[in-house]
């Protein structure tokens, strides 16, 4: 029997940016500012987050005038969302396995006591 | 990284949805403004024809008003058609309009019956109204749950 190594993404693996894609892949799209209120960063930090997750093509940035104002939504496109249900089973896989771990760590001890 | 950092890596996933579904609580006069847009659409097909464009016209721009204000409101736009247990409600409710369409048309053309529409918008309200409240509430349970849900 073999144990599968859970894949992190590294793109997701940040913080920051695996809350970013919890709230994107929540919703069909969202606002800078809403997404940056609710993750708790700067206007620039959100940015840099942004960039690296659009280089990777896992959100997809649009301008819409709203109320006179030009506002920047974001969405996650479906690799973005694809990488992050992937990313989210490596997480409960490690936890699953750690749960596990004593269990099988009692068995282990009961078998090897004498009878 | 190691079982108590994705332990706390997926706690944060959850507190962000469930923040997500605390916002996405919709005030009841949305439903019911959901529930007069559907009942119109179909109410629309009892009208003259040029009156009927009239009021298709002064429907979109209601619609596009309506989504604005979702916007402005929440800061985000959850599409109706999402994937998920949602789609189920929102498949249901479109049947459920459609066929009351269907037969409000028919009665109409084929047998005259020049009310039949605004029975079935009269059905259709209260329809679209309780169908707004169950994709809620089922878009709400869902985003609660946890991240075993979180595939696309």
């Amino acid at each position: 029997m073999s144990a599968s190594i859970p894949k992190f993404d590294p793109i997701i693996h940040a913080p920051a940016r695996l809350q970013i894609a919890a709230l994107l892949c929540a919703v069909s799209d969202a606002e800078f500012a809403t997404v940056r209120d609710t993750v708790g960063v700067s206007d620039s930090v959100l940015s840099k987050h942004l960039k690296q997750m659009e280089d990777a093509g896992y959100v997809r940035l649009s301008k819409a005038s709203l109320d006179g104002r030009v506002r920047t939504r974001l969405a996650m496109t479906k690799v973005g969302r694809r990488a992050f249900a992937a990313h989210v089973k490596a997480l409960q896989a490690l936890v699953s396995v750690a749960e596990q771990a004593p269990t099988v760590a009692l068995l282990a001890t009961e078998l090897e006591a004498p009878l | 990284m190691d079982a108590t950092d994705a332990l706390k890596a997926l706690e944060q996933t959850e507190a962000v949805r469930r923040e997500v579904a605390q916002r996405a609580i919709c005030p009841p006069h949305w439903h019911v403004a959901f529930g007069l847009l559907m009942a119109t659409l179909i109410a629309a097909q009892a009208a003259p024809p040029l009156y009927a464009i009239i009021i298709m016209v002064v429907w979109a721009a209601a619609f596009v008003l309506m989504l604005r204000a979702i916007r402005r409101r929440l800061g985000f736009f959850v599409n109706g058609w999402r994937r998920g247990r949602t789609l189920r409600v929102s498949i249901a409710l479109l049947v459920y309009c459609e066929l009351l369409l269907m037969t409000s048309v028919w009665l109409k053309l084929g047998h005259h019956i020049g009310w039949a529409p605004l029975a079935a918008a009269a059905l259709v309200f209260p329809g679209a109204v309780y169908g707004s409240y169950v994709w809620q509430r089922v878009y709400l349970a869902e985003m609660s749950e946890g991240p075993r849900t979180l595939a696309p």
